[in-house]
């Protein structure tokens, strides 16, 4: 119940934190920035409109598009964005205004160098057709004489074709060479085939030179200004922008909105930590304590005197075991039932503690437990070799006074004594149990002996 | 500007609805049984594709009447000053939307600079008049309509005079324009220009008809092809899409004629030395109805042009089969019924 009110609690208290950075978050009018400006989609528009000129180019070079209509029209789009792009950037009167007047020089020169390329390309076209058809007009006149003529002729035409894939000097050189052939030989015609040799000089010379115009003014276009202005261009918007957020109060909305989410989540991180770490406090001493009497109980006594042997036969230390057993606490028990009997083990407790809290140092330190029903045991978990008798016997006598003491009011009738009995490590045993064995034996020893007592073991109380 | 405080307050009510709103509606779709949802969803397409397709019904209506107010439009002689002079009177429809004259007349009765040429696919062209001056259809409409000696009109003087006109109300609003003005009466007659085209035989024939052409034409389309015609007259509109120079191969304005300033072509636009005698290389389409051809109407018949194209574009010498061959393939060209 406790804890599903608190968590309830918790669940209002981050809901009444949440919402005041969720109101702040709707008042935040950020999303206008987000909103692309018109500025930067045209020059988006234009870089791609740009590239898909060149391709056009290219495929129409290549032969892929057999007409020009894909790049008249991807001609009229870039047209287009480019009146729409002088009409907002030029209209408008700032710092870019240069830029934007470079950019739209350089579309013109483009715009210019295109119509030229397809006019060229139109004529390349037109030769490269055309040639072929000549050759085979002029071939049956050179059947019987003039085979220098005819592998001339042929030779031109084949470089033509040639030179359209690989632009090489050779070519060039092997093509003006048999032109000049060509020229040489011409008087050997009869004079009415002359005209048909005439024309096609004339197309082989027109196709030379357009050929390389047109290779010039494919790598004027491919590698033109244009796209380098606009990435400035964009370049410089992009500054601009930043400008802007920063210049606006938006941001500081959502830095405030951060920096207290992040906050939120730090204290409750803190929270949840700190109460993490109470709550393993708590159920490791819950399970290491006596519920009754706060002493340490079996398992953690185990575990103090496992770890003190271990000690023991590692660095040559010693400890000792006293075991208590009170004498006479089962008629309280009887007589004035089990809640009076809790008390009075909560004195003896009491007393034990306090006693061994008396002489344990950081040195040598004290393990107070209850083992079940009246028994009880002091650990001695680490003694010097010649301390180790004195001290714990010391402290027996002293255990035995304090437990035959009288206990207060309501008790006073009844007498309660200390049987007691030690067993020293590694001098009685070497593992737990024997320990644990030998202190056991000693007590029943004392019991025998008439109560009220402490005897330290010895090996020939193996045999009584 | 900095918004109001209200203008704040409604933003952020709004948002806080919408948000509330997504909660509530995955709220209710996680907790409504999926056989509702299977159920509700055939409604809901049905209604979507009812809405679709009366706007599309809507969208075709509109635009056929878009073309008759065009149609009205192009062929009123109100538009002019004069109000002798309209579109169609020198784009005459039984003449492949040219006029079959040299020289068209100007509002003055005086010869034109460039001979008419047909607009009848004009909606495939990429730039228009002789010189390809005009990057748009709308420029060159806004040239005419605004030239002192063809309709000599103020855009806005004739809008107002056509908004006087309660015909021209009625129609104007339900072909779906909002206003009377230079676009959407610019926009109407290019609709109606738009329209103009047809298919022809050789549309047919390149679909894959080949019962269309005769023997004859088809070898007139094979030479056609043979001579390189194709390298300028290509593409959709075979031509309409680049600038080629006139002579290429011979000059066509010799010494002998005395050269007028409309023969230098894209020069006396631009003043480029490099476009001297540069026109626009023009469509064939329905080409062997609008004679006299080129800018000037100095060819009167097709094989005359022909012959000119051949000799001075080509370098080639025809001979007379191959002129009547690729004018019956040019035949072909015109729009069939």
């Amino acid at each position: 119940m406790i804890s599903q009110a608190r968590q309830a609690l918790s669940i209002v208290i981050a809901s009444v934190l949440a919402v005041p950075l969720l109101l702040i978050y709707l008042n935040a009018e950020m999303n206008d920035m987000l909103v692309s400006k018109e500025v930067d989609t045209l020059l988006l528009n234009i870089r791609q409109n740009d590239s898909e000129l060149s391709e056009y180019v290219l495929r129409s070079r290549s032969q892929l598009d057999q007409n020009y209509d894909n790049l008249a029209n991807a001609q009229l789009r870039f047209t287009d964005t480019m009146n729409h792009f002088k009409a907002s950037l030029l209209s408008s009167a700032n710092e870019m205004n240069v830029h934007a007047e470079v950019v739209y020089s350089l579309y013109e020169v483009r715009m210019i160098q295109i119509e030229k390329f397809k006019s060229l390309n139109a004529q390349i076209k037109n030769s490269l057709r055309y040639l072929p058809k000549l050759d085979e007009q002029l071939r049956p006149l050179f059947a019987n004489n003039n085979s220098i003529l005819s592998s001339a002729i042929e030779r031109i035409i084949i470089n033509s074709l040639h030179i359209r894939l690989f632009n090489e000097y050779q070519l060039k050189t092997d093509t003006h060479k048999s032109l000049s052939l060509l020229l040489q030989h011409k008087n050997n015609l009869a004079l009415n085939d002359r005209p048909l040799l005439d024309a096609f000089i004339q197309h082989a010379l027109s196709f030379q030179k357009t050929s390389n115009q047109e290779q010039i003014l494919i790598n004027e276009i491919l590698n033109n200004q244009l796209s380098i202005e606009l990435e400035l261009l964009e370049r410089m918007l992009t500054n601009q922008h930043h400008e802007e957020i920063i210049a606006t109060n938006e941001i500081k909305y959502y830095l405030i909105i951060y920096a207290a989410f992040l906050l939120l989540l730090i204290v409750l991180f803190t929270l949840n930590r700190f109460h993490l770490i109470n709550r393993a406090l708590f159920l490791k001493t819950l399970s290491e304590r006596d519920q009754l009497t706060n002493l340490n109980n079996r398992r953690s006594f185990i575990q103090h005197l496992k770890m003190s042997m271990q000690q023991a036969n590692q660095n040559e230390q010693f400890g000792a075991l006293i075991f208590i057993d009170l004498d006479g606490f089962k008629s309280i028990n009887d007589e004035l039932g089990h809640n009076a009997g809790d008390e009075v083990l909560k004195i003896i407790a009491q007393r034990l503690q306090k006693h061994a809290n008396s002489i344990q140092t950081l040195e040598s330190p004290i393990c107070v437990a209850r083992l079940g029903g009246d028994e009880f045991v002091v650990l001695f978990e680490r003694l010097n070799r010649e301390e180790v008798s004195s001290s714990t016997i010391s402290c027996a006598e002293k255990i035995v006074i304090m437990c035959a003491n009288k206990l207060p009011e309501p008790y006073s009738n009844f007498s309660l004594s200390a049987s007691i009995g030690i067993s020293l490590f590694p001098e009685h045993g070497n593992d737990i149990k024997t320990v644990l064995n030998c202190a056991d034996k000693a007590m029943y020893y004392s019991k025998r002996k008439g109560k009220n007592r402490f005897t330290l073991y010895q090996a020939k109380l193996h045999n009584e | 500007m900095q918004p109001s405080f209200n203008d704040t307050l409604k933003i952020s009510l709004t948002r806080i609805l919408c948000v509330l709103s997504v909660l509530l509606t995955s709220v209710l779709v996680h907790s409504s049984d999926s056989i509702s949802l299977s159920e509700a969803s055939p409604v809901y397409l049905k209604s979507k594709q009812s809405i679709i397709s009366s706007v599309l019904d809507t969208d075709i209506h509109s635009q056929s009447l878009k073309i008759q107010l065009g149609k009205l439009l192009f062929e009123d002689p109100s538009l002019s000053k004069s109000k002798k002079m309209s579109c169609a009177s020198c784009h005459q429809a039984d003449k492949g939307f040219s006029d079959g004259r040299d020289f068209s007349l100007d509002n003055q009765g005086n010869p034109l600079a460039y001979n008419t040429p047909s607009i009848q696919y004009v909606a495939f062209n990429y730039y228009f008049g002789w010189t390809a001056r005009y990057p748009r259809l709308q420029d060159h409409l806004d040239a005419l309509i605004n030239n002192p000696k063809l309709m000599n009109r103020d855009w806005i003087e004739l809008s107002q005079q056509i908004e006087q006109d309660e015909q021209y109300n009625n129609l104007f609003i339900s072909a779906g324009y909002r206003d009377i003005s230079k676009q959407s009466i610019s926009d109407a007659i290019i609709q109606y220009e738009y329209s103009l085209a047809k298919s022809s035989r050789y549309d047919f024939y390149l679909l894959g008809d080949t019962q269309q052409f005769t023997e004859e034409e088809q070898q007139g389309y094979y030479l056609f092809k043979e001579f390189g015609c194709t390298s300028c007259h290509q593409g959709k509109n075979l031509g309409g899409n680049l600038r080629q120079k006139f002579g290429l191969m011979k000059p066509y304005f010799s010494d002998s004629i005395k050269i007028k300033d409309r023969d230098y072509g894209y020069y006396t636009t631009t003043g480029h030395d490099e476009d001297r005698f540069y026109f626009r290389v023009p469509s064939l389409r329905n080409v062997s109805n609008t004679a006299p051809y080129f800018h000037d109407g100095s060819a009167t018949t097709l094989s005359q042009a022909i012959k000119v194209m051949f000799i001075n574009q080509l370098g080639i010498e025809p001979s007379s089969t191959d002129l009547t061959l690729i004018e019956s393939f040019l035949h072909t060209l015109e729009p069939s019924q």
